[in-house]
């Protein structure tokens, strides 16, 4: 547990942990690569006429080039590249800074081409990995990195707290405890055999749904629980994201958000220092 | 000061901002969540209300039919949204983004034609994108115009029957 407070091993991690996330995903774009075309879904023709830049703005021109297909399959393929040069040891000899401002520049391409069927392992991705880039320019740099790993660290209590806070909100979260069984039980988030095997079990299907809901709402609290407690939330969390990956196919949320933990698990460990001092 | 320390400070302020703004855009601080979005052409700050308050507990469907030129309408064919559940898809689940684009396209559909006059969603790219992909499939005979339909249906094990929730004007292939 001490490796997690050498901010060098809990970049490893997080670059690892999200660099396994976005290739499956990257390998699953370029296995979509059809979606691109002009006559399909996500129709450059269509999608650039949101027009958030003038047509004589070298940003758009330039945006144009590389976005429309073929040449985005290109930015893909590039991308998957990059993602090799990182992973295997040994290939690329130089700062790591420049491939993952690269990683960063298709990642921001990926996200515009995509004004739908994106979702929040994509964003978290992001989010990691530009913190990545920003530790990368200069790893001496304490600051900077302890910064980066507070960001992470804080985004991902962030997003925890506010799923948990709306469902507070829902009645079916609350009042009427059936949120996990009618997710289960859609064909496009669920399971047949899953919600057959909940239909009518009220407690069990009351008891998954409060506890998503307390747990996330109450997940910052890992910052104060120090360790061993931390394992009690990043283990519900581990469990949930394995879960929701087996159950309803959300395959990247798992390691997206994996590669936060590490942030969380140094933000928790420096803070239980201060609460013994 | 030199310039590694602006740089510092540079960096830690952009990621103190960044942070406020997302935590502003969870909660709509100030209402200024609107402000914040409309600028957010990279999709950086997130969106963390998973499945909250309302989690979807519908299926959407989307079908399509052509009319000829005499006027005959044809069949109407689905369009699958949802993919069969399957061990594998919790490591690798490329179809999950196509039927995840088709949802959330629909979905937006659905939302705006409540919300917006008709000549203000017709034009919004969920819709165009939608006729622009639906026009494109290969059709044994030379069809004059096509429409589509959204319907929704209430999962495996349902209590009430589907229900349409929106039909579009043909529009010419």
């Amino acid at each position: 547990m001490e490796n997690f407070l050498n901010i060098e091993f809990v970049y490893i991690c997080m670059k690892y942990f999200v660099l396994v996330g976005i290739s499956i995903s990257t390998i699953e774009l370029l296995y979509n690569w059809k979606n691109f075309k002009d006559d399909r879904l996500y129709s450059w023709k269509v999608i650039s006429t949101r027009g958030y830049f003038s047509e004589k703005n070298t940003l758009h021109k330039l945006a144009n080039f590389l976005l429309k297909y073929p040449n985005f399959i290109g930015v893909i393929i590039l991308r998957l590249i990059i993602i090799l040069l990182l992973v295997v040891p040994g290939i690329w000899g130089f700062s790591q800074a420049p491939l993952f401002l690269a990683l960063v520049l298709t990642s921001l391409m990926i996200n515009y081409r995509s004004p739908f069927g994106q979702d929040g392992s994509d964003q978290m991705s992001t989010i990691v990995i530009i913190v990545l880039f920003l530790y990368h320019i200069n790893p001496e740099n304490s600051i900077v990195a302890q910064a980066g790993i507070w960001f992470i660290a804080l985004q991902s209590l962030l997003s925890y707290f506010t799923a948990g806070f709306f469902k507070a909100k829902g009645e079916k979260w609350t009042t009427r405890p059936n949120a996990v069984f009618l997710i289960f039980n859609t064909a496009t988030y669920g399971s047949k055999p899953i919600a057959g095997y909940l239909q009518n079990r009220q407690m069990a299907i009351t008891f998954l749904t409060w506890s998503t809901v307390a747990v996330e709402a109450a997940f910052p609290l890992v910052l104060v629980t120090g360790y061993p407690g931390m394992i009690v939330f990043l283990g519900w969390g581990l469990t949930f994201h394995l879960m929701n990956a087996l159950v309803m196919g959300l395959n990247s949320f798992l390691w997206a958000f994996l590669a936060t933990y590490g942030a969380i698990i140094y933000c928790c460990l420096q803070l239980s220092g201060y609460w013994i001092l | 000061m030199n310039l590694s320390d602006i740089f510092t400070y540079f960096i830690v302020g952009c990621l103190g901002f960044w942070l406020l703004a997302s935590a502003i855009c969870q909660f709509n601080i100030l209402r200024l969540e609107t402000f914040f979005r409309r600028m957010d052409y990279f999709s950086l700050l997130p969106r963390w209300s998973f499945f909250a308050p309302n989690p979807g507990v519908t299926d959407y469907h989307l079908l399509y039919r052509d009319k000829d030129k005499e006027n005959e309408c044809g069949r109407w064919k689905e369009l699958p949204i949802a993919s069969k559940r399957t061990l594998l898809g919790a490591i690798w689940n490329p179809k999950k983004r196509s039927k995840k684009a088709l949802s959330d396209a629909v979905q937006t559909i659905v939302r705006s034609s409540d919300k917006l006059k008709a000549s203000e969603f017709k034009t919004s790219i969920c819709y165009i994108a939608l006729v622009n992909f639906i026009s494109s499939f290969p059709r044994k005979e030379d069809g004059n115009t096509t429409q589509f339909m959204i319907m929704e249906s209430y999962g495996h094990f349902p209590d009430k029957g589907p229900k349409m929730l929106f039909r579009s004007e043909f529009h010419k292939i």
